[in-house]
């Protein structure tokens, strides 16, 4: 044995023992028996368990520590592929959101204007009742928060029992635009890329995002590279500074709306110089734009076409639009005419809540597209969610108006007929017309009935729309003072939208119950409930099961399947019923598992294919397509459309969009004007109004607000604005003024140049604060195609408060 | 001449896992050992310089499928090899301020 | 093995070997045309002093900067040495420590709050202090724990109204009856004189310095100039929430 071949050896031993000692420590349970008073001093007593953080559409697992039937501690999951032991300010303090002084433990009715409270059972009947009178006036309001059970149940209930579609969801608001995007231009929606681009990636293109706030955990993936030695180069297309502008190389600043000249202009650029990618444009793509009336689907172009239609977005004639200077107009082209760096383009709300949110995400995909930055790891387009399960329950369950499981749509007859097939439901049960979008459905609920206001019946779980939706002044508050309009909610806490309710349901949350989401990155997750939910909370599903189990005692003949079983029967392993809708029985079965092996039959027939329950329960997520391999093991999916990864491609074809629209397995290129948005600034409302998030708080901060450290560090709202507009409108720090719009108006104090930087002639007002309900300001104008408003701008002036006013 | 015995961490999925091990096997310049329950495999690293160790190691932790990378056991038989303030610390107890690199360069 | 994920897998290992080399090259090509310029040309002009290079870039512009290199120098210089002499620590003085810690933790475990202003829309200089540690005029700034981490206001925020004027009045209530895991006291020892084990987990605290270096007060090391620590404390399984391999139903 040389020395070398010694070392070689000792070194193997030593890392052999390591592993191995490692290994051994990482045995579940305690070796060594510990004194029990000594075991709880130092925690050993604490049981932990897996569970998908509550909050945003990342989807990290924590590990949720239990004593004693309470949460008292939260880690990060190490085992976690998506955050790796990491998370945010807001995941580490999420055991705390259960534990707010003022969760709600008892159903309560509003009678003579007061909340009194009710049973279970009167409440359950309530609403069965009001359904059993009018059941086409009655619609559910649901979320991208719904778990995938909870979202499925609500969904049956409407569309498989109820027969109509009055169904849609809060992520109508927020993702809305994203499917549009990838259904017109892969026809199928939900990216075909995944976090590892986030490992992998050269650069960076931030389109109107926000991640280091929003998606923390995502961020730091990608910037903790920098750490390790490696190079990765952040470009933040926005319309403010933001703290993910501090880590850019680039920061674009553009005039709001302007961001489709933008993805032209890199159009015109590849093209003008032959710079694209002509064979993967040859072999994989076809080219689109919108007729006069935009559509999904809209109208074919050749390649000639559209190379004519972007060649007016010069980057000189872009800078004049966008103000954007053309020299970094021309460093994003170039950066996309380089294949031998890997490209990943983020967006959230900035590219969804936006009148032209269809339009700029087709866009988006189609630079991509065009330039060859596709199908690599670290090379593609990623669109990111907001909330935990706004893929796996919205976008996957189908909870819309349009929606059925599985990527089905209610308005194709053929997917009506396989739903009733797999429902065993007798035929013509589902409507083939579709339900109202959310700001349609609130419109109609705060329009009297006599002025065409069809909508009576509103019930709303798991979101907050008094305080989300747009223009809340118009959609919302009119239906509080309307005869005959009669609001349900199930929530946890006290929210606007409870406040004026007329049946409000306490609702167990999170770790209370069993659940499963679904992540941006196509990842399924379960969890299982560790602690009881306080008072008379109870889960969503169950209430859902237990109207529609009223219903069946009313004899509504849609609780029926062909047989006349009841629609959400359950039974044990000897074949005996559960009356799972009976709360002593509940959780005589875990309901979450039936009710997921009944979605999950939907999910092969859009190649959306889900892997049974209990593989769930053994991983931190999996992400779908889930297939079995040839021995039998269930294998998740990295990149979809993507030879050697998704197990759905043909053998050398490299790429195959096999849902394509144009069915030639080609995705599509769009082409899309430039147009101004709906309202801009002028003389009378000279400032843009963006609104948005922060870090702590998550949405309309019923949660995040009653968390004392989240609280102490982001206490209250703000007007964000510029130090030079401040000092003209001779402004101080902390002052407060009016903010106004053509819909109303707010006081709040003015933070210069605070969390982020608006540029002069702009302001941001975060949404979380129920104080200041900013959304009686914004615009309800939504996209043509998506129906998602546009939060992100609309005209508003300021002045000071004539009196210091103290609320 | 370096050589490193080191512990690399999987991730769950074994799919990847197989992959990085055949990826890993590849590379002359590492052995791999036995692998020890749970998703620990030992390994250890022979390259001619510490510079190409140091590229092999970051290459490593970048392999898909791998989680981490811990070092079990480094040769110093070597010594002349760093330089004095190279000399290995869990963590250097005085790093050179940022600003003394713009003075030096 | 797939051909194809071989062949990615050979190309990752590939690329972070050419890397550097590939530096070289694009830089060569700055001078060139316009049209044919790269794409990395344009990333190699100065940076404006936005881009946190974590080598560089992050004592710029931060309130809470230690306005002269000198003073942090001399801060750093009055640090004491790991073989000084160890102050004796009481049990009253432990429990003191272990409490200040508590404040700003909702369990033991979680990230504490920061108790002083930081930069709110900027990447703040917090590793200009807390990358080793130092002793700002009788208060200490702990070395941070864990690995270094870029963006760290991810999950530290601070612990008071970080905006001017005055508050909102009004809102849901703030009152919470988490009851967080209190940090433990003591670990076990085996015997009398037997070095204890540790009694919290180590998960994102590996440094044990941080806590138990020369400058802390109450829990302090008393051999601070043994860097291994896990050679004589063995870190506890029972604590660490890891073995999670099989969860049951």
């Amino acid at each position: 044995m040389d020395r070398r071949e010694f070392l070689r050896f000792t070194a193997m031993t030593a890392a052999t023992a390591a592993a191995s000692r490692v290994a051994l420590a990482q045995a579940p349970g305690p070796t060594v028996a510990l004194d029990p008073a000594l075991a709880q001093r130092m925690g050993a007593d604490v049981r932990w368990d897996k569970a998908p953080c509550r909050f945003c559409g990342t989807g990290c697992h924590v590990q949720v520590g239990v004593r004693g039937g309470r949460v008292v501690a939260i880690a990060g999951d190490q085992l976690a592929p998506v955050n790796r032991g990491l998370l945010c300010v807001k995941g580490y303090h999420v055991g705390l959101a259960l534990y707010g002084s003022d969760r709600l433990t008892r159903p309560m009715l509003k009678r003579n204007g007061r909340h009194e409270p009710i049973t279970w059972v009167e409440a359950v009947d309530i609403i069965a009742r009001r359904i059993m009178a009018r059941p086409a006036s009655f619609a559910v309001y649901g979320s991208g928060q719904w778990t995938i059970p909870e979202g499925f149940a609500a969904l049956k209930l409407v569309k498989a029992g109820l027969g109509t579609n009055l169904i849609d969801p809060n992520a109508r608001l927020c993702m809305a635009s994203a499917v549009t995007g990838f259904l017109s231009t892969y026809g199928v929606d939900e990216p075909a890329a995944c976090f590892d681009d986030l490992d992998r990636a050269d650069a960076v293109v931030l389109w109107g995002n926000n991640p280091a706030e929003m998606h923390p955990v995502l961020f730091s993936r990608i910037v903790d590279r920098r750490a390790r030695g490696e190079r990765v180069d952040l470009i933040d297309i926005g319309t403010r500074r933001t703290r993910t502008t501090a880590f850019a190389q680039h920061f674009l600043q553009f005039k709001p709306n302007t961001d489709l000249a933008i993805a032209n202009c890199i159009a015109q650029q590849l093209l003008a110089s032959g710079r694209h990618d002509p064979r993967f444009v040859e072999r994989f793509c076809n080219f689109r734009q919108d007729t006069a009336q935009p559509s999904l689907n809209g109208a074919p172009l050749t390649f000639a076409q559209y190379r004519q239609r972007v060649a007016r977005y010069t980057p000189e004639y872009t800078e004049r639009i966008s103000g954007v200077p053309a020299r970094d107009l021309r460093m994003l082209a170039d950066l996309f005419a380089d294949r031998s760096k890997r490209i990943v383009s983020l967006w959230c709300m900035g590219m969804n809540q936006h009148t032209r949110g269809t339009a700029i995400n087709r866009m988006v995909h189609g630079v991509h597209l065009l330039s060859g930055h596709w199908g690599r790891p670290g090379d593609g387009p990623q669109s990111l969610t907001g909330q935990p399960s706004a893929c796996g329950t919205v976008r996957e369950v189908g909870t819309t108006a349009n929606g059925l499981p599985g990527g089905l749509v209610v308005t194709n007859a053929e997917h009506r007929h396989e739903a009733e097939e797999l429902w065993h439901l007798p035929p013509g049960r589902i409507s083939g017309t579709p339900g109202h979008h959310a700001v349609e459905l609130w419109r109609r609920f705060s329009t009297a009935a006599a002025e065409g206001g069809d909508i009576s019946t509103i019930w709303v779980q798991v979101t907050n729309p008094g305080q989300s939706l747009p223009n809340v002044n118009k959609l919302f508050k009119p239906s509080r003072a309307l005869p005959d309009k009669f609001l349900i909610v199930s929530d946890v806490y006290p929210t606007a939208t409870t406040r004026d309710a007329d049946l409000i349901l306490p609702s167990a949350m999170w770790v209370e119950k069993n659940g499963m989401t679904g992540n941006s990155e196509r990842r399924t997750q379960q969890w299982f409930k560790m602690v009881d939910p306080p008072g008379e909370a109870r889960p969503d599903v169950w209430q859902t099961l237990a109207v529609a189990h009223r219903l069946f005692e009313l004899g509504h003949p849609g609780m029926r399947d062909r047989d006349g079983r009841f629609l959400f029967a359950m039974t044990r392993p000897d074949g005996t019923e559960v009356p799972a809708w009976d709360w002593a029985h509940f959780h005589d079965v875990n309901v979450d598992e039936k009710l997921f092996e009944d979605y999950r039959r939907f999910t092969s027939i859009k190649h959306k294919n889900l892997a049974p329950y209990g593989e769930y329960v053994r991983h931190r997520g999996l992400r779908w397509p889930v297939v079995q391999d040839r021995a039998g093991a269930w294998r998740e999916t990295r990149y979809r459309f993507v030879e050697g990864e998704d197990p759905f491609v043909a053998a050398g074809r490299g790429v195959q969009f096999y849902h394509s629209v144009t069915r030639d397995d080609k995705a599509l290129i769009w082409f899309h004007d430039y147009e101004p948005p709906p309202e801009s600034p002028d003389a009378e409302y000279p400032f843009w109004l963006c609104t948005g998030r922060v870090l702590e708080h998550w949405h309309t901060g019923s949660m995040t607000m009653r968390v004392p450290q989240l609280r102490r560090a982001m206490p209250q709202a703000y007007l964000e604005m510029n130090r030079e507009d401040a000092q003209r409108l001779r402004l101080q720090d902390g002052q407060r003024v009016v903010l106004e719009t053509r819909r109303g108006a707010i006081t709040l104090p003015v933070w210069i140049e605070g969390r982020g930087a608006p540029p002069p002639g702009s302001v941001f007002v975060p949404f979380f604060d129920e104080r200041v309900p900013i959304n009686e300001l914004t615009l309800e104008a939504h996209d043509p195609i998506s129906k998602q408003p546009d939060y992100k701008k609309c005209a508003a002036r300021i002045r000071p408060a004539a009196d210091p006013e103290r609320r | 001449m370096p050589v490193a015995g080191l512990v690399i961490t999987f991730c769950e999925d074994e799919g990847l896992r197989a992959c990085a091990v055949e990826a890993l096997a590849a590379d002359p310049r590492i052995t791999l050992g036995e692998a020890q329950r749970g998703r620990k495999l030992p390994l250890v690293t022979d390259t001619e310089t510490l510079e190409e160790q140091q590229e092999l190691w970051r290459a490593l932790v970048n392999v898909p499928g791998v989680l981490t990378l811990d070092l079990a056991f480094e040769d110093f038989s070597d010594v002349g090899d760093f330089s004095s303030d190279e000399l290995p610390s869990r963590w250097n107890k005085q790093p050179r301020h940022p600003e003394d690199d713009h003075g030096s360069a | 093995m797939d051909p194809l994920l071989r062949r990615r897998l050979t190309l990752v290992i590939a690329a972070a070997a050419s890397a550097t080399a590939l530096a070289g090259f694009f830089s060569g090509l700055a001078e060139r045309p316009r049209r044919a310029r790269s794409w990395a040309s344009y990333v190699s002009r100065p940076l404006e002093g936005r881009v946190p290079t974590y080598a560089q870039e992050r004592e710029r512009r931060h309130p809470n900067r230690l306005r002269h290199a000198s003073n942090l120098a001399a801060m750093t210089a009055q640090r004491p040495g790991v073989l000084d002499p160890v102050p004796p620590t009481d049990d009253a003085q432990r429990a003191a420590a272990l409490a200040r810690r508590a404040l700003r933790r909702a369990y033991d475990g979680a990230p504490p709050t920061v108790p002083h202003p930081v930069a709110q829309g900027d990447f703040p200089a917090c590793l200009t202090c807390h990358r080793d540690g130092v002793d700002v005029a009788g208060r200490v700034a702990p070395a941070m724990p864990h690995g270094e981490l870029g963006s760290c206001l991810q999950c530290h925020v601070v612990s008071e109204a970080p905006m001017p004027g005055e508050p909102i009045a009004g809102g849901p209530p703030s009152d919470n009856s988490f009851s967080g895991l209190q940090p433990p006291l003591r670990g076990e020892r085996a015997w009398l004189v037997a070095p204890p084990t540790i009694p919290h987990a180590t998960v994102m605290r590996g440094r044990c310095e941080s806590c138990h270096g020369v400058l802390s007060q109450g829990i302090r090391s008393t051999h601070p100039w043994r860097e291994s620590c896990t050679q004589c404390h063995a870190p506890s399984a029972a604590l660490d929430q890891r073995p999670m391999a099989a969860v049951t139903p």
